[in-house]
């Protein structure tokens, strides 16, 4: 853990917050105001920040990774050709299997926040009615939409901009559910069913809700250029493709990776929350991962391509 | 499901090859074209057939024929191996849109999320081909132009490529999910073009996926097309266990526990829910009678029946712990079995059912519904001393004056033959014999009343009744006693089946998970009562906050000059604001604590469970 000094201009730049918030007063008294993953709350801070306190980060990141990541995806915007997307596919793939697929430390905050600085670009009135209504939401969708873009990417789609589409697609998947209400109810309730994998929305509480994936098309033309694509793999994020007893009682046999990737990563993520100095690179998501269907392609393709451009 | 009717309008030989092609499917296949009005499909050899309404055709011939309409398909593939696979996926039949699910080999895959990176992908693929197969020309043509296809007609992207390169066949797949069903007709000139052994071309409506698949055969000249539309694939054959072991992984934290993957028990033979209950009644009896002294163990070693004993897992044993130990679990398994009774009456063959409840009634069982052993032995084997009958069950006869050989074969019996001695041997044969005597009963008048189709669950409940009370002789509260325990047998081996062979926390939480949802309906006004309360909290402290905000901006578009006397005003105004915030931040917070609580007996015995688990 690192400490130091943040302004409100990095905040303002930066708004996922990368490690906990210190308020740290005249006295010397400091006060978490924010912690490691959440969004930060700019006007409040702002406010702290005139009574002339100063504000600190504990910072839980690698930032040796996280830059050299940032440096990857930088490159893979400007790149023009799919060699050099593979090649950047390989650079990229080393240090996220580490973390996830191996047994080395690694944690959720440095890969959410690559993904946070590399594709976010949520516009403000979106921002605001997370902010309004249920912040919770914002830093879940965070971490479902991130973790979506990597295993895209990893499983090679590797198109920056459709990665970006992708990712701000998966930051506005649960907004019509917000918008109606999302409460802590409701999220407590898709957690016992995701822990379960029962039918997803049986209760009444969610019954109403099932379709929200389908609702959310003027959000997504707002961070797309209104693909179909955006809007079908939205609309299919909470099959329970093992069971076909999700919204649209799809099966695993009928979709394409995307979907399965967006199912999959929904079931992944805990809808109560989640510590993300953490991470899970214990094993626990290694198992989790390696199920996943295509997996074992991707490693054969991952194969094929670095014997190519070998 | 109704099966499918298919008419084989072909020649001798190429009937018989789709015969045997589509041997283990569920359809009715025909060779008279009069033998009904029309045909899900028709397999025929006649290129003008005429089509009735929703039929689907399929030629087959000897030469490719190029029909406009219909999908066709030559002899010489219809001998290919692959074969099978696609013709069953043209007739509905479960089927996947992942090649490696369906074809041997080792499959690749790759997307392509731009259009300009077709070349670097085809460069791998001829560079696969031109090693192995012969067709190199016809399969890189195929993939320009039916990737240019997706990406210009379609405006599909991504797109998913697969492809299964090996010495008899080279398979390559296209996939993406698209707009318009009706963009599939555009694909026939496409289609025309393509020079493959075998082309088909399905939209699947359910998930939007336009798949073009195409195989060449090594040493085949002939094209076959086959082009449809499904609504999804059946779901008979679906892999689940990919997911198996997902719902542990999620909802056990890391630190609980360290998975490994050869601790994973799907593999282990379960005890079925059904005899699981029965164990667990006997051991929360005997809990009941002196909790303090209660071992498990010893229940166990005490259970009547032995074998069942023996046939028990550990998961099965640690199952049966939680249930005794927890009386959430416990009140959970009795609420689901209670619960689905009413539907269990409702089987079409509940009679079976019944009668297959009683023969699985064990005497002990059945001693128990009697107020007294005493009475038991005298309504069960018509003496006190249990030594008058002599009961020849069946087989052989009896060996020496006090032993019997119990019915049935020595395969079938295995472990249950015993030679039996005594008084309570004599009762459990005596048992034997009647229980299956009222079963044959019970089945018989229960089917006759649910043969007559107006009844209803009572009425099967009131004949079970009175047949017992006949046969056994006993009186209207040990003849509910009996009639109760078999409907919960049925029940609980409903449930049981319903279950599958989950682990027991798996168990437990579909258990519960049925039990609450009924809880769940009754909370849900609460909720929205609550959720009102809060919303209109949050509206309050939001508008509070604005009216904070246009404070302050009103102060400083006042100009420096009244700015500071303006602003301590303001700050007092806030400060004041802000402690009536956090008054109802708190009345908030108390408010959902409150409700927490309320629903704690939702979790607690989940987060029991969990920690259970871990042990």
């Amino acid at each position: 853990m690192s400490e130091r000094s943040v302004n409100i201009q990095e905040l303002t730049e930066h708004k996922l917050l990368w490690g906990d918030l210190m308020w740290v007063k005249k006295s010397g008294n400091s006060t978490r105001v924010g912690s490691c993953g959440e969004f930060v709350d700019l006007e409040f801070v702002n406010k702290l920040v005139e009574k002339e306190a100063t504000l600190e980060m504990n910072s839980y990141i690698n930032w040796k990774l996280v830059n050299e990541q940032l440096e990857v995806f930088k490159k893979l915007e400007v790149a023009t050709n799919e060699r050099e997307r593979v090649e950047l596919r390989d650079q990229f793939w080393i240090p996220f299997s580490s973390t996830f697929l191996g047994s080395e430390e690694g944690s959720y905050i440095d890969w959410f926040t690559i993904c946070y600085r590399s594709f976010y670009e949520l516009p403000k009135d979106i921002e605001d009615i997370y902010y309004l209504k249920n912040s919770d939401a914002l830093k879940r969708s965070m971490a479902l939409a991130s973790m979506t873009t990597l295993l895209a990417f990893a499983m090679g789609h590797m198109n920056y901009s459709f990665l970006k589409k992708l990712f701000n697609s998966c930051l506005v998947a649960d907004l019509d559910f917000v918008n109606k209400g999302m409460s802590e109810f409701h999220l407590r309730d898709l957690e016992k069913q995701r822990v379960e994998q029962s039918s997803a929305f049986e209760s009444q509480l969610l019954k109403q809700f099932s379709h929200h994936g389908a609702n959310v098309d003027q959000y997504l033309d707002q961070v797309t250029e209104g693909e179909f694509i955006f809007k079908h793999l939205v609309k299919l994020h909470h099959e329970n493709l093992s069971l076909g007893n999700g919204p649209e009682g799809l099966w695993s046999s009928e979709v394409g990776d995307l979907a399965h990737i967006m199912s999959f990563v929904e079931n992944l993520i805990p809808y109560v929350d989640f510590d993300l100095r953490k991470g899970d690179a214990t094993g626990l998501l290694t198992d989790y991962i390696s199920k996943l269907r295509g997996f074992e392609r991707l490693k054969a393709m991952m194969r094929l391509e670095v014997g190519r451009t070998a | 499901m109704t099966k499918k009717a298919i008419l084989l309008s072909l020649e001798q030989e190429w009937s018989s090859k789709i015969e045997e092609l589509l041997a283990d499917c569920e359809v009715e296949l025909y060779s008279d074209e009069l033998a009904r009005d029309s045909f899900d499909f028709v397999f025929t050899d006649d290129a003008n057939y005429e089509v009735e309404e929703n039929e689907r055709v399929l030629i087959i011939s000897g030469e490719s024929i190029e029909h406009p309409k219909f999908s066709y398909i030559t002899q010489e593939v219809l001998d290919k191996p692959l074969i099978k696979n696609y013709l069953l996926r043209f007739i509905g039949e479960d089927s996947s849109i992942n090649v490696e699910a369906e074809i041997s080999g080792e499959a690749r895959s790759v997307k392509m999320t731009e259009p300009f990176s077709i070349g670097y992908y085809l460069d791998i693929l001829s560079t696969s081909i031109h090693k192995q197969s012969k067709k190199f020309e016809s399969v890189i043509e195929a993939f320009v132009k039916i990737s240019n296809f997706y990406f210009s007609n379609l405006k599909a992207l991504p797109l998913d490529v697969d492809y299964i390169i090996s010495e008899d066949y080279t398979v390559l797949q296209f996939h993406a999910p698209i707009q318009e069903f009706s963009e599939i007709q555009d694909s026939g000139e496409l289609l025309e073009g393509l020079n493959a052994s075998l082309i088909d071309n399905y939209f699947l409506k359910k998930s939007q996926e336009l798949v073009i698949s195409l195989v060449w055969f090594e040493n085949t000249t002939t094209r076959s097309l086959l082009k449809h539309h499904l609504e999804g694939f059946s779901k008979a054959s679906e892999n689940t266990s990919v997911y198996e072991g997902f719902n542990r992984l999620l909802s056990l934290k890391k630190e609980d526990v360290e998975f490994n993957i050869e601790n994973d028990k799907s593999e282990v033979k379960r005890s079925p829910f059904s005899t699981i209950k029965k164990i667990i009644d006997f051991a929360k009896a005997e809990k009941d009678k002196n909790p303090e002294l209660f071992s498990l163990q010893q229940t166990l070693d005490s259970y009547p029946n032995h074998e069942v004993v023996k046939g028990l897992v550990q998961e099965d044993i640690d199952f049966i712990e939680k249930a005794v130990s927890s009386y959430n679990v416990y009140d959970t398994i009795n609420s689901t079995v209670k619960g689905s009774r009413e539907k269990a009456l409702k089987e079409t063959d509940i009679a079976t059912k019944l009668a297959q409840a009683l023969e699985e009634m064990e005497s002990f069982e059945a001693v128990g519904m009697f107020a007294n052993e005493d009475e038991a032995i005298q309504r069960i084997a018509g003496s006190k001393d249990g030594k008058e009958e002599v009961n020849i069950v069946s087989g052989h006869e009896n060996l020496d004056e006090e032993s019997q050989i119990v019915k049935g074969s020595k395969e079938d019996l295995g472990e249950e033959t015993m030679l039996v001695k005594g008084s309570r041997e004599v009762i459990d044969d005596t048992w034997r014999v009647k229980r299956s005597s009222i079963a044959a009963k019970v089945k018989e008048e229960v089917m006759r009343i649910t043969s007559l189709g107006d009844h209803s669950e009572k009425d099967i409940q009131d004949r079970v009744r009175s047949i017992l009370k006949e046969e056994l002789g006993v009186n209207d509260q040990v003849a509910n006693k009996f009639q109760d325990s078999l409907v919960d047998n049925v029940s609980s081996t409903m449930v049981g089946e319903e279950i599958g062979s989950s682990d027991s926390q798996e168990v437990f939480l579909r258990l519960d998970n049925e039990r609450l949802r009924g809880q769940l309906v009754s909370k849900t006004d609460q909720i929205i009562r609550m959720k009102k309360i809060i919303d209109s909290m949050k509206a309050d402290f939001v508008a509070k906050k604005q009216a904070e905000k246009s404070l302050m901006e009103k102060i400083s578009s006042e100009g420096a000059d009244s700015y500071e006397a303006k602003f301590k005003v303001a700050e007092v105004q806030i400060s004041a604001l802000l402690k009536e915030v956090n008054i109802k931040e708190k009345r908030e917070e108390q408010l959902i604590n409150s409700h927490e609580h309320a629903l704690k007996n939702k979790i607690i015995v989940s987060s029991y469970l969990k920690i259970s688990s871990k042990i």
